[in-house]
């Protein structure tokens, strides 16, 4: 099931934002034009993390509270303090929104 | 009845000398983003450990002091960052001879006793002096094996890639007001690497002295246990007391791979105006082992919690520690146990002693993730306070997710009982010696736990305090 979230302008190179999925937050985040979308609540304590720092380079977001790392193409953590991942989301775009899916759907 | 202990301090004579500031470089006080740039550049570090600085200096200015809340502390508001000196270079790069270190730096480590107990029972030894370490040695059996055991600042230019696949990994820059500023400024500690299999039983050890006025020392230490291996480090750390205040902020992060076993050994004994605050944290994987054995008897306020991430089935993990405060102290210490994994154990042992108006505070965290069954956790408390001046509190935070767990929390406050006292007085035993016995028995399940050399200068400094603290 995909859904659409938002408008492709309203998310331009470097934004992020908080849409919500079947009442679940999401976090998506265009990376140097590339989209990407994962849960956007950190596993660790409650915080948003399309507030946090994304680093292009590595392209992971660093949540803003105690400053988990989480790989934005996967959803894996990848330093403490959180020890889960958070969902991963497929991102499909038409030509004037951006659309997502559970990243099971991808299979 | 209670027994009075009167006005008493531990004996810090031989601990609060100073030597004539004779630096290469000292930063003016205050933190700037210059101060930064500049210490990076003077050691010739790599763009993207400049780039970490930078951004973890802007979250130590967005992050508040934590003053309160769970764990914040009032004590903080004295503290103040721009009195602060952030970087201060005594000498050139690390020597690995006593010889080759400067005169009066040498002399220093000389009246610690550290080029003796190296010769004596060490594997290695790192001694920091200001923000650097300025003598690093590894006898050559171990790094024959394969063991790594450098300061810091040069594992960052030789060991680029381990350093950059771990550093700030187990505590990132963003996790508290104090891991930020370390990031920002750190400067020295040392970096551990144990191969897999390799067991170094004799202890590395690394001796922190800060010398300066208005001082702020921010080592950054590093360690992986590879898979099977095992070795012990023991830090101790001292300065001479000033009427003004420093700061001491470290970091160390700690990796104990599959079936390998740490032990961390801390006697923090700062002077009385130095703030101890401190972020230590280990990750234990499969059938690991880390212990963190800590003595905090120094300090104006300390506020230390090291704590074990348990990630892998059967890991354990155990705090052990003793704090004491006498007049114009507070030890905030404590432990955090995260168990992640099933079967995984930990224990916590904290015992505390305050006197003269002294105040100890256990500060606590266990959480137990869903599937983490069978986890077995046993935290045990006990404070002795020792006049009506002074405090203890106990503040246990217990997060259980896993309904197929074994918990259990003891704590214990008491006084000194007249009965104890009056019973080994009655063998002939004067008070102070009978008040020095109890102490002494009370801190016991601690000091066993130290290499012999260690025990031994705990409890002298123990007895020179209680002798003090009748008539």
């Amino acid at each position: 099931m995909t859904t659409a979230v938002c408008l492709l302008s309203e998310l331009p190179v470097g934004a992020t934002m908080q849409v919500h999925v079947d009442g679940k937050p999401v976090g998506l985040f265009n990376v140097r034009g590339t989209i990407y979308a994962i849960g956007n609540i950190c596993t660790h304590a409650y915080a948003e993390l399309h507030d946090g720092y994304v680093d292009d380079d590595d392209c992971t977001v660093d949540c803003p509270l105690h400053g988990a790392r989480f790989d934005l193409k996967t959803g894996a953590h990848f330093t403490l303090p959180a020890v889960a991942d958070v969902a991963r989301y497929r991102v499909i775009l038409d030509a004037t929104h951006i659309l997502i899916a559970p990243y099971e759907a991808d299979a | 009845m209670t027994v009075e202990a009167n006005e008493l301090e531990f004996d810090y004579s031989k601990y609060g000398f100073r030597q004539e500031e004779n630096y290469v470089f000292k930063s003016g006080k205050g933190l700037s983003e210059d101060v930064v740039r500049e210490l990076s550049m003077m050691k010739g570090e790599p763009e993207w450990m400049l780039k970490r600085r930078l951004q973890a200096l802007a979250i130590f200015y967005k992050k508040p002091t934590p003053l309160d809340g769970a764990w914040g502390n009032p004590d903080l508001a004295a503290l103040n960052y721009d009195d602060i000196h952030y970087f201060v270079r005594a000498g050139d790069k690390p020597a690995t001879d006593w010889d080759a270190v400067p005169e009066e730096i040498k002399n220093t480590f000389e009246r610690l006793g550290i080029p003796e107990a190296e010769r004596k029972f060490l594997a290695g030894v790192g001694a920091q002096y200001e923000s650097e370490v300025v003598y690093h040695s590894l006898r050559e059996e171990w790094s024959k094996l394969g063991v790594i055991f450098l300061d810091t600042d040069t594992a960052l230019k030789e060991q680029p890639e381990m350093f950059k696949q771990y550093f700030g990994t187990i505590i990132p820059s963003a996790d508290n007001k104090y891991a930020a500023l370390n990031t920002a400024v750190w400067s020295g500690g040392s970096f551990v690497y144990v191969p897999k299999g390799v067991h170094v039983d004799i202890p590395l050890q690394a001796y922190f002295r800060i010398n300066a006025e208005n001082m702020g020392q921010f080592e950054r230490t590093l360690i992986i246990i590879d898979e099977g291996a095992s070795a012990h480090y023991i830090e101790g750390c001292t300065a001479p007391q000033y009427s003004t205040n420093s700061l001491h902020s470290a970091v160390v992060e700690i990796v104990v791979k599959k079936g390998g076993k740490f032990r961390y050994t801390t006697i923090q004994n700062w002077a009385n105006n130095i703030f101890n605050l401190v972020t230590k944290r280990a990750v234990a994987y499969e059938d690991a082992s880390m212990e963190w054995v800590d003595g905090n008897i120094g300090s104006k306020l300390t506020m230390k919690y090291p704590s074990v991430y348990l990630m892998g089935r059967g890991a354990r993990g155990e705090v052990l520690s003793v704090a004491y405060a006498g007049k114009g102290q507070h030890q905030d210490a404590g432990a955090k146990m995260v168990h992640n994994a099933p079967d995984t154990t930990s224990v916590i042992t904290n015992k505390s002693v305050s006197k003269g108006g002294g105040k100890t505070t256990y500060r606590g965290l266990v959480k137990v993730h869903p599937g983490a069954t069978g986890s077995k956790i046993n935290v045990n408390c006990d404070a002795l306070i020792l006049d009506d001046k002074s405090r203890s509190d106990t503040i246990p935070y217990i997060e259980v997710e896993e309904a197929n767990v074994t918990l259990a929390h003891e704590a214990t406050v008491g006084r000194i009982g007249e009965e104890q006292l009056f019973y080994l007085m009655s063998r002939g035993i004067s008070k102070a010696e009978a008040l020095s016995m109890i102490v002494l028995g009370f801190m016991e399940p601690f000091t066993r736990e130290l290499p012999m050399e260690y025990a031994v200068e705990l409890n002298r400094l123990i007895q020179l305090e209680m002798e003090g603290s009748v008539g």
